[in-house]
């Protein structure tokens, strides 16, 4: 695994909008960035490969074990909430997609630092824009990279009728353009895939309908599960019968307790770093995380018994993590974002950022392997 | 290889262009029914109320679905819920005229172009005065099917019995959590 200079294509910004990529620059800077990519061996994408498949075998053990014993407790997790996870796993709803975010460093196990197992975005950057990148550039080299036809082959074995309502939030660009890509492929899958934005959904007081007064039978919602459960709707979901997407029992595992959980499990696994719901049980520094937080906010590293922090996250609760530095790439901090479909890996998309906690201000950074 | 061997994209790329221009999101969500002006100005300014009533009629005239005999149109929005709108032409231009418009009595009113038929349109049973809208896009035409369902232009906005309106469906259940978050996204 190496990080190499790249020459950016003159054209890449035409290139990016010509694919319909609307946020390749967020507040003025790129996000994109093609000035680098990082290159890898056969026998390391392997790795990764094989690595992301044993992880999602291990979280549908934990989800099993949580459900068949009524862990729900420490996930902070509503009576009602905790209904709707059991009742989606016991029923065997299916998955679309989730991505690991992985630590990967030269001669080191792959290792999990959390699980975007729910609403997952950088998704449309990965499996289109960077697979374009290298079409024009390394047309001969390969990449970990089959998102897009693997979406296609995934919709229709949800089990989900001719029609699925997509949803997001108003004004971002970046959740309207992942929620459109997913709508893309569904489209190619045969799927009536309809928009709609998440407050413009309705109850009738049979069940949930869109903007035309349809029944919404299946809604992909790129919006978290513990919003929705926060909110008035979440009462009718369950008795409206919507086939939701991803299921409720993602609740489980994008919630960072998941964390702690598997280091039960599988303790001393390669690719899992040690994980408490208590601190002060790692020796040395950890990573308190919210066990609900979402884009790096309010994690911070802590010694001792230190607890974390709430701020704008953090009242339900923190993870302890030990603290593994990303690996330093002459001043770049690479995270591996590494996708499956399906339960399926799937393919990696790299972000980057110049600090070793990665935000929403970190950059996309294509890769490639030989 | 573990690359995907082709990418194709139907909805974005060059077609999105074509696809927002459609417009997901030009259907009134939230509003108001009223079933005449008087009603409407118990509750809203006249003169809001004037401008709205005078738009949906016009957009009554324009847009109303057409039936080719009455009993097409009474099949999709009841008995006696149906009124002849008279076809004309007038070099080469087609013009619609309502016989009853203005007229208690049912008159047939007389025009001076050549009469070529009448089609059928649904009674315009109320307006829907939409919540925050522009001027000029503010009021539609409301109409009842035969089930009772009254419908916004394409927008299925609650049922009807007489004047009676219940808004049956409730908005806004979601995404006050996202709000509240100002602007946050909900990906991750």
């Amino acid at each position: 695994m190496e990080r190499i200079a790249i020459t950016p294509r003159s054209d890449w910004r035409r290139r990016a909008e010509g694919l319909g990529f609307a946020f390749h620059t967020i507040d003025g800077k790129p996000y994109w960035d093609e000035t680098a990519a990082y290159l890898f061996t056969a026998a390391e994408i392997d790795e990764i490969e094989d690595a992301t498949a044993e992880l999602e075998r291990c979280c549908m053990a934990a989800v099993e074990k949580v459900v068949r014993e009524n862990l729900f407790a420490p996930f902070g997790m509503s009576e009602a909430a905790a209904a709707l996870a059991r009742a989606s796993w016991q029923r065997g709803e299916r998955n679309l997609y989730g991505r690991f975010d992985l630590r990967v460093a030269p001669g080191q196990p792959p290792k999990l630092y959390e699980y975007n197992a729910d609403t997952p975005t950088a998704l449309f950057e990965a499996s289109v824009v960077q697979w374009e990148w290298l079409q024009t550039l390394f047309a001969d080299d390969d990449q970990f990279n089959s998102i897009h036809e693997k979406l296609i082959d995934a919709w229709p074995r949800l089990g989900l009728g001719p029609v699925v309502h997509f949803t997001c939030v108003r004004d971002h660009d970046e959740d309207r353009g992942t929620t459109d890509y997913l709508r893309d492929t569904a489209t190619q899958a045969g799927i009536e895939a309809p928009f709609l934005f998440v407050d413009e959904i309705g109850w009738n007081g049979r069940g949930f309908v869109d903007g035309e007064g349809r029944p919404i039978a299946a809604l992909f919602k790129l919006y978290p599960w513990e919003w929705l459960m926060a909110e008035d709707f979440s009462r009718h979901i369950g008795p409206s019968g919507v086939r939701m997407i991803e299921p409720a029992w993602k609740m489980i595992l994008s919630n960072k307790a998941i964390l702690a959980l598997l280091w039960h499990m599988f303790p001393d696994h390669p690719n899992l770093l040690p994980a408490y719901l208590e601190p002060g049980k790692i020796a040395g520094p950890a990573v308190a995380k919210p066990l609900l937080g979402r884009e790096g906010e309010d994690v911070r590293v802590v010694t001792g018994a230190e607890a974390g922090r709430p701020g704008s996250y953090g009242a339900e609760g923190f993870v302890y993590q030990a603290a593994a530095p990303l690996p330093d790439f002459g001043g770049h901090y690479p995270v591996v974002g590494s996708w499956v479909v399906a339960s399926q890996p799937a393919g990696i998309g790299i972000r980057e950022d110049d600090q070793p906690i990665t935000t929403n201000t970190s950059r996309f950074v294509p890769h490639l392997f030989r | 290889m573990k690359r995907s061997r082709s990418i194709r994209l139907v909805l974005l790329g060059a077609a999105a262009v074509t696809l927002s221009a459609c417009g997901d999101d030009d259907e009134p969500i939230g509003g108001q029914y009223f079933a005449d002006e008087a009603q409407c100005a118990s509750a809203e300014n006249g003169d809001t109320c004037r401008a709205a009533v005078a738009e949906a009629r016009g957009r009554h005239m324009l847009t109303a679905p057409r039936f080719a005999s009455r009993q097409q149109c009474e099949q999709e929005y009841g008995a006696a819920n149906c009124e002849p709108v008279e076809v004309a032409q007038a070099q080469g231009q087609a013009q619609t005229t309502t016989p009853s418009n203005g007229k208690p009595d049912g008159a047939p009113q007389q025009t001076s172009t050549p009469r070529t038929g009448f089609s059928f349109i649904p009674l315009m049973t109320g307006f829907w005065l939409a919540r925050n809208a522009a001027p000029g896009a503010m009021a539609s035409p409301v109409y009842r099917d035969a089930q009772g369902r009254a419908f916004s232009g394409r927008s299925y906005v609650g049922t009807l019995q007489g004047r009676n309106f219940t808004a049956d469906t409730t908005r806004g259940g979601f995404g006050g959590t996202a709000m509240a978050r100002s602007g946050s996204g909900g990906g991750s």
